[in-house]
């Protein structure tokens, strides 16, 4: 059998020219950066396994399958407007807003009219099918959706056990669709307006990720409110617990695991173009690079949110992955050292602001997003302007400075509150913002599914956790907030007037 | 390259039946317009079915009275 091969093998390991060699190393070349994208994509599945799991054991066992059934649903509606909406800005939006007329250069007036990568990504470009001619733009998609995934599900969990599912699928296909790859396209791309004129440098996404999904976020939680019964009258913070809290840290070490992927997936490789790895920018770096920080990264951080939580067992995670969000920007250029010192001040930044957030401004994050995503987020890019000034970025290897860094700040700073605050002002002002105080006292799960989802459980009172330490039943706590805002939850008790108790 | 193989010559026969067409042709723009109105039925529908279920719930958590103040001090 196998010496009848034998003939057609050696026709076939015959002389060959020069350009056929060359021809056969660039095809294995983008096979092999197919290959290599493919898995990145695999792996950060991980991240959505990981939030899901996270927030369900967050929340209320009555709110179990409607915080989960956000994550699931995140991917019905991330993707299809991410494939229609999303990729085109990031292919043509580099130079900033549209600007149409015959004089216009910047390939607004659209993708025909644009050959480069604007024009390979409009739904119907030949790149955006099934072509043979093109190994990289599918997979390369493929990885910005789940990064587009990532950035709408953090905003998830911060508004569980009361929002509107619809309201959140609109919420994060506005986000993860249109608000974070606009400023990937100016920021975070080799020929974005930040990246060319202000060298902004932002390299695994602390800010043009993380940072713009906190402030989104923000926006949303001002016009949500929060959960009946968080706060009490005199404004003092109330504690709801997860009913699951082995889920909620198994949830993060899965996201943790993802991370390597979404890392990974932040750089280029294509052998026959370039001689080694580059970042988003265009900029020669490696993947031990990054993955060096990343894993120092993880350990400041746990360091940190363990010392300044004083052993929390959420806020110690939390802060792994706080840690990891403040080095994430100079990823690519920082000393191992270095990380590790600065991931201990994100994580420990992240929970200094997560109580302030909490206690301080009565603003209800379920899960800290707004502190370890959105704080950290802009904690990296301004760290960046202090370690990391002078290093050259992009393709006019302008040189990143402070200056550029607070510029990116700027400019993504009402970019992603402004969407946030505004489309949550007009669901609250339709009523498809928040569920009914009705259902929300008896728990999402039965007005959405119609069953419990632990049905070989028995059913146990809740216990609420009163600012005080306190552990209370929760029926009398949650019946008497639902009277005194006489059906109005989404309105804030007392915010800045108390001091906690 | 592929002298057992004729990857290339396949690879030609094969794109136009993949992608409807070339790029920008009718067929694609017409499977372009069926997606982003299916997607945009799709959301209005995870509106006004939510929106429906949420007021029945509320409805009958209302007509229960489980919720009410109680008429005397608790």
């Amino acid at each position: 059998m196998i010496t009848s091969l034998v003939p057609t093998w050696l026709a076939q390991v015959a002389p060959v020219e020069t350009d056929q060699v060359e021809e056969a190393l660039a095809l294995n070349s983008n096979v092999l950066m197919e290959q290599f994208y493919f898995f990145t994509v695999v792996i950060m599945w991980l991240i959505h396994v990981g939030f899901m799991a996270y927030e369900a054991g967050a929340s209320r066992r009555k709110n179990l399958m409607s915080t989960a059934m956000k994550n699931i649903l995140t991917i019905a509606v991330v993707t299809p407007t991410f494939y229609y909406v999303g990729w085109y800005i990031y292919g043509c939006f580099e130079p900033g807003f549209p600007t149409v007329g015959p004089d216009s250069l910047d390939g607004h007036d659209g993708p025909a009219q644009f050959p480069g990568f604007c024009g390979q990504t409009a739904p119907w470009a030949d790149e955006m099918g099934p072509t043979l001619a093109n190994h990289l733009n599918a997979v390369f998609f493929l990885a910005f959706l789940l990064f587009s995934w990532t950035t709408a599900s953090i905003m998830s969990g911060a508004l569980i056990e009361r929002v509107r599912l619809s309201a959140f699928l609109i919420l994060g296909s506005v986000l993860g669709s249109v608000v974070w790859i606009m400023d990937a396209a100016w920021g975070w791309s080799s020929g974005g307006w930040l990246t060319v004129q202000f060298g902004f440098h932002d390299s695994i996404a602390s800010l043009v990720v993380h940072g713009v999904a906190g402030a989104f976020t923000l926006g949303v939680l001002l016009n949500l409110g929060p959960r009946i019964g968080k706060y009490t009258k005199e404004g003092a913070a109330r504690t709801f617990r997860g009913h699951n809290t082995h889920l909620t840290l198994m949830g993060l070490m899965l996201i943790f695991t993802g991370f390597y992927g979404f890392y990974a997936a932040c750089l280029f490789i294509t052998p026959t173009t370039f001689p080694g790895w580059l970042n988003i920018y265009g900029s020669p770096t490696t993947l031990g690079a990054i993955a060096f920080v990343i894993t120092v990264g993880f350990a400041g951080g746990f360091t940190g949110g363990w010392f300044a939580s004083k052993g929390d067992p959420f806020w110690t995670l939390s802060g792994g992955l706080a840690g990891v969000i403040s080095v994430s920007a100079g990823a690519d250029v920082y000393h191992p050292s270095l990380a590790y010192l600065l991931a201990i001040s994100g994580a420990m930044l992240a929970v200094w602001a997560g109580n302030y957030i909490e206690r301080k401004l009565r603003i209800d994050d379920a899960v800290g997003a707004v502190a370890v995503h959105g704080v950290c987020g802009f904690y990296g890019v301004f760290l960046v302007g202090i370690f990391a000034g002078g290093y050259p970025t992009g393709l006019n290897n302008v040189e990143s400075s402070m200056g550029g860094q607070l510029m990116g700040m700027m400019a993504f700073l009402p970019l992603a509150f402004i969407p946030g605050y505004s489309i949550a002002w007009l669901l609250k002002r339709f009523n498809l913002l928040r569920v009914p105080p009705e259902v929300e006292l008896e728990g999402l799960d039965l007005a959405e599914f119609g069953q419990d989802f632990y049905p070989e459980f028995e059913r146990v009172p809740e216990v609420i956790i009163e600012p005080d330490g306190r552990e209370v039943d929760g029926a009398p706590v949650l019946l008497d907030a639902y009277w005194q805002t006489n059906g109005r939850p989404a309105e804030r008790v007392g915010a800045g007037s108390e001091e906690r108790s | 390259m592929f002298d057992a193989f004729p990857y290339d010559e396949w690879s030609e026969d094969i794109a136009g039946f993949w992608t409807f067409g070339p790029e920008s042709s009718t067929g694609t723009y017409i499977l372009t317009v069926l997606g982003v109105a299916v997607m945009i039925i799709a959301f209005v529908g995870f509106v006004m079915l939510e929106n429906r279920k949420l007021a029945h719930q509320q409805a009958t958590l209302k007509a229960s009275g489980a919720l009410d103040r109680p008429s005397t001090g608790a």
